[in-house]
């Protein structure tokens, strides 16, 4: 009896001991995060502004648990060249990597390179509560289920805002864009070239989908029939691009039919063009007046509809697991801690939208934010969709064969015949790739 | 001889290694190329076994299926002629082709001029060899700056000479043109550096003989120079040639292939095929036609090395 109640005590005071001296409030001590200490992992990673934030805050991850990551990032084509040969070799040297699942992730799923992580989230000895898998975004967490597996977690959430020059708009008695048909009008009114375009997107071959597709759904089409033949050559698919073509060839800048990313932000910091239909994650970028000609002169607001009303184009990047490597519980304490809510908060709090119900409700972030950008992206964030690529397996190679027909569109050729070609190439490669049904 | 004498019944007792001694030395020159092979093997001939075997299969790096044997049908896809195939195919004939028939006129007159002495000659030749000396990507991304349609200095040059606003590398009927001009400047210094080597060392003799006899400048040049510095020159447009028929870095930073796919080489297309979408056996077919377009395009020109000497 005597010695129980002794242990008790003991048991108590040692409790005390770790509430105060434990880790973080945030991350409780629910699970033993040091289960894989020891452990070497690699991360086969995106360069970009998530991966440095990652290896800036690693010292934490590896007190915290035992493991060392060693964080190997490279640029988009390098990193995918470089993930597609270790992972069709079968390699066991990648434990995590970075994934766009929008585009690639049919593909990856059937190829079986993803390690299944529901079995590791439904895990209570390996999930910790204070991750909170129902923190979530519900339209984005789905987004990365391919067969009912989970198959990656999202590192952000990007919509695609339409950000416009508050002063060009107001000077001229504008009034923000409420449609695809405003949109085009207040585009036509303020473009004066060479100083400033009405309206720039992305038309390079491999970008334009991305852009391209949210006027697609909102005249009411799509990539597929429900019966999984090519849409694109409907009526509404070739309205939708002429609308597109049009805009972008009577007041975009001359070197639309080439304009990535890069280029089009660039655009915008420079203040030469007067509306931008792009990432929700730019609107940092564009308040820095460090780096943004027009910080405090723009405003952003919903992407606007079209005459189907509008689909919210969804875009992530998303850490996986391989499923040939032999250390993926260690892997999974490190997916958990690379998207926490401290880890993404930060990030959030830098302007770059994150995937967690709780940040977009977080008070310090919505006094931060102008109120029309808080409004706009989460209305576009909770219903959002992955509609800038095909649903199909070879989805990266259908996405092209599409943003050649509309590049060459741009370049000046007709329409209908792009599309009809680029449905029959699409029909070709559904028919070499997806199983017989 | 010492050698029948070894075979001879009178042979004296040798300890096993001094036999092995003896035996590595009587085959010395196999220990010498040993190295040399097993490297060769390894980094050349595995390699190019793999891809000729990959291209009988179509695959996708799939971890669950295994590669399905499909014979020929990727080189007959390719032999149809798909459209991308087709785009590619002549793409890279075309930048070949121009790129170093310019570079090799540029290169050998170039070369013609610092042959001769001038002030400031040294300072000429260093300025002329600069652009080899540069990376390739980082001078690829100044050439995408300078041809940009909206900021480019191309633009403003256009703009002097009032010439009407254009697209540049955002037209497909420009962007090759443009991506030559690139090419011509970064190497065409290399053929002139090769020729100049193959100028230096020619006899003095024959060009005294020729001004004795009263040739014209013309004539020395086409009847003694062209003829005797042939060779170098057929050399340096062969090395031209296999590097432009395989230039990716160039074209990929500059354009990636467009716009369309205006600009997209045989390698660049191979490039997306392999791993973009993952059509690994596609991939190595197109590979195993690339080395046969290579492989025609320096038996052409070596023909006509062997032809006139």
């Amino acid at each position: 009896m005597r010695r129980s109640w002794k242990t008790a005590v003991l048991g108590v005071m040692l409790a005390g001991v770790a509430l105060v001296f434990g880790p973080s409030p945030g991350r409780a001590n629910d699970i033993n995060w040091r289960q894989a200490q020891g452990t070497e992992l690699r991360l086969l990673a995106l360069r970009a502004w998530f991966t440095d934030h990652w290896r800036a805050n690693l010292a934490e991850f590896e007190q915290l648990t035992g493991i060392k990551v060693i964080i190997e990032d490279y640029p988009e084509d390098p990193f995918r060249q470089k993930l597609a040969v270790e992972m069709a070799g079968k390699s066991k040297n990648v434990d995590v990597f970075t994934t766009g699942t929008m585009r690639e992730g049919r593909q990856f799923a059937n190829l079986g390179w993803y390690a299944d992580l529901s079995p590791m989230i439904a895990d209570a000895s390996l999930t910790a509560r204070s991750w909170d898998k129902d923190d979530f975004i519900d339209a984005v967490w789905k987004a990365h289920q391919f067969e009912g597996r989970q198959v990656a977690v999202p590192i952000q959430a990007n919509v695609q805002l339409l950000y416009y020059r508050k002063d060009l708009f107001d000077a001229a008695g504008l009034a923000p864009p409420r449609t695809l048909e405003e949109l085009e009008a207040a585009a036509r009114r303020l473009h004066s070239p060479p100083s400033v375009f009405g309206f720039v997107s992305r038309g390079r071959r491999t970008q334009a989908p991305y852009s391209w597709s949210h006027w697609l759904f909102a005249n009411g089409g799509s990539w597929a029939t429900p019966d999984g033949k090519p849409a694109i050559n409907s009526p509404a698919g070739i309205a939708a691009t002429e609308q597109y073509v049009r805009l972008l060839r009577n007041y975009g800048d001359p070197g639309a039919a080439d304009a990535g990313p890069a280029e089009v932000q660039t655009l915008f910091l420079q203040g030469r063009a007067a509306m931008i239909l792009d990432a929700v994650s730019w609107a940092g970028l564009f308040s820095d007046p460090a780096r943004s000609r027009v910080a405090g002169r723009w405003a952003a607001t919903l992407a606007p509809p079209g005459p189907a009303g509008a689909t919210y184009e969804l875009w992530a990047w998303s850490l996986a697991i391989s499923p040939f490597s032999d250390k993926q519980r260690a892997a999974w304490l490190f997916v958990q801690w690379a998207t926490s809510k401290e880890i993404q908060r930060t990030l959030h709090l830098r302007s770059f939208p994150m995937p967690r119900t709780s940040l977009w409700n977080d008070a310090e972030w919505r006094a931060m934010a102008e109120p029309g950008f808080y409004a706009a992206a989460l209305a576009q964030v909770q219903a959002a969709r992955p509609i800038g690529h095909p649903p199909f397996i070879a989805s990266p190679e259908i996405t092209d064969v599409v943003g050649i027909a509309i590049n060459n569109a741009l370049s000046g050729r007709n329409i209908r015949t792009e599309l009809d070609a680029a449905a029959r190439r699409m029909t070709e490669v559904i028919e070499r790739t997806e199983p017989r049904r | 001889m010492a050698r029948p004498l070894r075979h001879g019944a009178a042979r004296p007792w040798r300890s096993p290694a001094h036999g092995l001694g003896d035996w590595m030395d009587r085959h010395i020159i196999w220990f010498f190329i040993l190295p040399a092979a097993i490297f060769l093997l390894a980094v050349v001939a595995f390699p190019v076994t793999y891809t000729v075997w990959l291209s009988f299969f179509r695959w996708s790096g799939s971890a669950t299926a295994p590669a399905t044997w499909v014979g020929l049908a990727n080189y007959a896809d390719v032999l149809a002629l798909d459209p991308g195939f087709r785009n590619a195919l002549w793409v890279t004939i075309y930048f070949t082709g121009v790129s170093v028939t310019i570079e090799v006129i540029l290169g050998v007159g170039l070369a013609q001029l610092l042959n001769r002495e001038f002030i400031g000659k040294g300072l000429a030749r260093t300025l002329l060899l600069l652009p080899i000396a540069g990376t390739p990507v980082a001078l690829s991304l100044v050439w995408r700056n300078m041809y940009n349609p909206s900021s480019g200095i191309f633009v403003w040059f256009a703009d002097l000479l009032m010439l009407p606003p254009q697209r540049w590398i955002a037209d497909a009927n420009m962007v090759m043109p443009l991506l030559i001009l690139f090419d011509v400047w970064q190497w065409t210094p290399l053929i002139m550096l090769i020729t100049l080597a193959g100028l230096v060392s020619l006899p003095n003799d024959l060009y005294e003989a020729a001004q004795i006899d009263g040739a014209s400048p013309w004539q020395v040049f086409w009847r003694i120079t062209i003829p005797l510095v042939r060779p170098t020159i057929v050399a340096a447009a062969m090395l031209r040639l296999m590097d432009s028929l395989k230039t990716f870095d160039q074209i990929y930073v500059t354009t990636q292939g467009g716009p369309g796919i205006a600009s997209q080489t045989l390698n660049l297309y191979i490039f997306e095929q392999a791993f973009q979408y993952l059509n690994f056996g596609y991939a190595s077919a197109l590979l195993v036609v690339l080395f046969f377009v290579i492989l025609a395009g320096n038996l052409v020109l070596v023909t006509q090395r062997r032809g006139q000497t």
